[in-house]
């Protein structure tokens, strides 16, 4: 047993023609909050993808917690495992997306206890509990009962964090949480991520919002054009990036 | 005008037959083939859509040949292959007796109608965001539980208005079914009119059946597709709604 | 651009209108019979046949009085030979129309052709709507499977029995009636046209089927023996060529010329011809 929560290995995804991870390799620790940043079509969120099996490797491996999600050892090739495990060792990763997702035909709190009951099996009521404690933790107590068409975006980004919560995942993963929000909006939902990252969660957030890179993050990792260029603790990487694409992206957003 | 009228056209005959009963065992006919049929269809229907959205390739090429062939022939083409030439080729008693004209009728166009709802229902699913699927499955879903749970609930309510479409269409299509001996709307109407030469006035007649089912349907999915939109802003206004809000009721 | 779509336009028209306009001419079946100075009888008065056509509907689908010659679109049987030597006697050509036989009263009310042939009963109920020369005399035939497995030798003994028919013919009629005195109804199932009923009969759908006894008598023998007629015929009823009733014209000719092949003796030859000397009018 490793101290590495996610272990990636010479990772590398095409699609059609264009590859999009040409080798990234880095580890994640147990508890550790690390920041991907890049520009779009670095591979930062295929990366995030390919963590959960939400997108298949072409090559290279990835381990969560020791094991694969998605693949198994057979006769010293690598196969797809099936779906029923597939499913099993997703259930122990949360993803938030950038369009929250949520389910539309259910309220938040239904939003929240459905994969409790149906993958965990967990019964109604116990759901309902711990869904009413992870909406209140949120912030959303007084609107578990709303459908998400009637909440803002930071509401139902948060129900969204909620929902992945309840599963009680050892990871979690954050693909652009804020991107799709009103300014505004933006606090509440890096409030909850905070508190996530105090209590100890293994978060990986592919973001742009620096802010929080410094105040929260462990480490930020640099991809371009599908590799990792760069990784250092914020404040390292952030004033004195050592490598000059790093140098060239951070002073087109800073 | 109305001595005009009266001249070609006998309205104590249209209004005699109107409320005849052979004239209502047609419609009843029509309505209980229409509706198993139905039934049948939409059942089947959603099975093949997703057996055709599957990433298995056999599932999903055996649903692509079922809709090729119950698509691509005309219904009464396979009423008569699959209810004479079925029996033509069976010379058993025992499948003979069991494959009356009734069943054959429900189940032949029942298989013919899940062909298009096969149509229907992919179009239903695709209609649904990837990110839907991307959610579900992050959550630990299995390809079934998210289909169940959280793709088909939102693609329902897509599929309401073709499939009402279909109910309708099928509900006309069945006059066909005379080529194997069943007497449904129409052709009580032409039954009655072959005695007593008044074609005009009962064609009439079926017309004004088949128009009473029409609209009593076509309220029904109105409410239906308001029912269904209850996760959104925009409720629907529909006949009925408005009758009750006029009614002094409240209704959204 | 929009001259060539211009040209291509007028060139599309051009050819549509064409197309419509040749489908128009040289419409329905075949030109049976002979034209030109048959017999003596005068058609000046007649305006039905001042076109020197006589227009026949028919439902061709009725062996052996009316159907397509196999695998061809011509039509034969004996009421085109009748219809052909009545045309040949009047100096005129004949076209047979094949229309569904429901309907075919209403067809002859609309002016769709001069005359309706079709192998019809002559009934009260359809003389009150349109007149009729009667031509021949032919009953009613019940065809069961081989073997008459319910020994059915009757009108009787169809009591009970599901038996198939054609609508708008007079044995639905003669079933309903029939049903007055039966214990328990006949299930009456009703179809289209013959050949439907004939094969619901074929499959086990029916234990017997009734049409007239010509009819029934060719359809047991192409079965390849897997039908038989009962029997002899059921109430012979005259046939009758049917003419509006304003035809009145139309109907003397018509009357006039087939009492004269019936005088000259090419009626019972062409009856011969068919081994349908049985049903000829008495």
């Amino acid at each position: 047993m490793t101290e590495a929560m996610v272990r990636i290995e010479d990772a590398h995804k095409r699609f059609g023609k264009l590859e999009v991870l040409r080798g990234v390799t880095t580890n994640i620790a147990r508890g550790e909050v690390v920041v991907l940043l890049g520009a779009s079509g670095s591979g930062k969120t295929t990366l995030l993808r390919c963590i959960n099996h939400l997108e298949t490797l072409d090559g290279g491996r990835i381990y969560v917690d020791d094991e694969m999600v998605g693949y198994r050892e057979a006769k010293g090739k690598l196969v797809e495992d099936k779906h029923s495990a597939i499913a099993k060792k997703r259930a122990q990763i949360g993803m938030v997306f950038q369009r929250f997702n949520l389910f539309p035909h259910l309220t938040a709190i239904g939003n929240v206890i459905e994969a409790p009951i149906r993958v965990k099996k967990m019964a109604k009521s116990d759901a309902e509990e711990l869904a009413r404690q992870l909406l209140t933790k949120v912030g959303l107590a007084g609107k578990m009962d709303e459908h998400p068409n009637r909440l803002s975006g930071g509401q139902q980004q948060r129900v969204a964090i909620a929902r992945a919560l309840a599963m009680q995942p050892k990871l979690m993963l954050f693909d652009e949480p804020t991107s799709a929000l009103d300014p505004e909006l933006v606090g509440e939902v890096l409030d909850v991520m905070k508190e996530l990252a105090a209590e100890g969660m293994t978060m990986i957030v592919v973001t742009h919002e620096i802010g929080f890179a410094r105040e929260v993050a462990d480490r930020v990792v640099f991809m371009d054009e599908g590799v990792v260029v760069e990784e250092a603790p914020p404040l390292e990487l952030l004033e004195s990036p050592q490598h000059e694409r790093t140098k060239e992206f951070l002073s087109r957003i800073l | 005008m109305n001595e005009l009228l009266a001249i070609r056209f006998d309205f104590d005959t249209f209004w005699d037959f109107l409320f005849d009963p052979i004239i209502f065992k047609g419609l009843w006919e029509t309505l209980k083939i229409t509706t198993l049929a139905m039934i049948f269809g939409v059942l089947l229907g959603v099975v093949l859509a997703i057996m055709r959205v599957s990433k298995n390739p056999v599932a999903s090429s055996a649903a692509g040949l079922y809709v090729w062939f119950w698509r691509g022939t005309p219904v009464i083409l396979q009423l008569l292959l699959f209810f004479f030439g079925l029996k033509q080729l069976i010379d058993e008693d025992i499948f003979r007796d069991n494959w009356t004209r009734f069943r054959a009728a429900v189940i032949i166009f029942g298989l013919n109608e899940a062909a298009y709802m096969a149509e229907i229902g992919r179009a239903g699913i695709l209609s649904v965001e990837s990110g839907q699927m991307d959610a579900a499955k992050s959550l630990g879903m299995t390809n079934l539980q998210a289909m169940r749970r959280i793709i088909l609930p939102q693609a329902v309510r897509v599929m309401v208005p073709p499939t009402g479409n279909e109910f309708i269409a099928l509900l006309k299509n069945t006059s066909v079914l005379f080529a194997i001996g069943i007497v449904e709307l129409t052709n009580a109407a032409k039954l009655q009119a072959s005695r007593n030469f008044r074609f005009m006035e009962l064609y009439s007649v079926a017309a004004v059946w088949y128009l009473m089912v029409v609209t009593v349907f076509s309220i029904a999915q109105a409410e239906l597709e308001r029912k269904l939109a209850a996760g959104e802003r925009d409720q629907p206004e529909t006949l009925f709604s408005r009758v009750i809000k006029v009614m002094g009721g409240s209704r959204g | 651009m929009p001259r060539v779509f211009r040209t291509f336009l007028l060139l599309a028209l051009v050819a549509l209108t064409a197309a419509l306009v040749f489908s128009a001419c040289g419409d329905d079946d075949d030109d049976n019979g002979g034209n030109g100075g048959g017999g003596d009888i005068d058609i000046s008065g007649v305006p039905e046949l001042d076109d020197g056509v006589l227009t026949v509907g028919s439902e061709i689908a009725y062996a052996p009085f009316e159907f397509f010659e196999e695998g061809t679109e011509t039509p034969d049987g004996l009421d085109i030979d009748l219809a052909g030597a009545i045309a040949a006697e009047l100096g005129v050509s004949v076209e047979f129309t094949n229309t569904a036989f429901d309907g075919i009263i209403a067809a002859l009310d609309l002016e769709d052709f001069d005359v309706l042939m079709s192998a019809m009963t002559i009934t009260d109920e359809r003389s009150e709507v349109i007149d009729f020369v009667p031509y021949i005399t032919v009953g009613t035939g019940i065809v069961v499977p081989t073997g008459n497995p319910d020994g059915i030798a009757g009108l009787d003994d169809l009591c009970g029995k599901t038996v198939a028919v054609q609508i708008s013919t007079i044995q639905v009629t003669m079933l309903e009636t029939q049903n007055d005195s039966c214990e328990n109804d006949i299930n009456i199932v009703v179809f289209p046209d013959n050949p439907l009923a004939v094969e619901d009969l074929r499959t086990g759908g029916s234990d017997a089927n009734f049409s007239d006894y010509p009819v029934a008598f060719v359809d047991a023998e192409a079965s390849e023996g897997t039908l038989e007629v009962v029997n002899t015929q059921i109430d012979p009823e005259p046939y009758g060529i049917g003419v509006r009733k304003a035809s009145t014209e139309l109907n003397t000719v018509i009357a006039a010329a087939l009492d004269a092949i019936i005088a000259d003796g090419t009626y019972a030859s062409i009856l011969s011809d068919w081994d349908l000397s049985s049903i000829a009018l008495d």
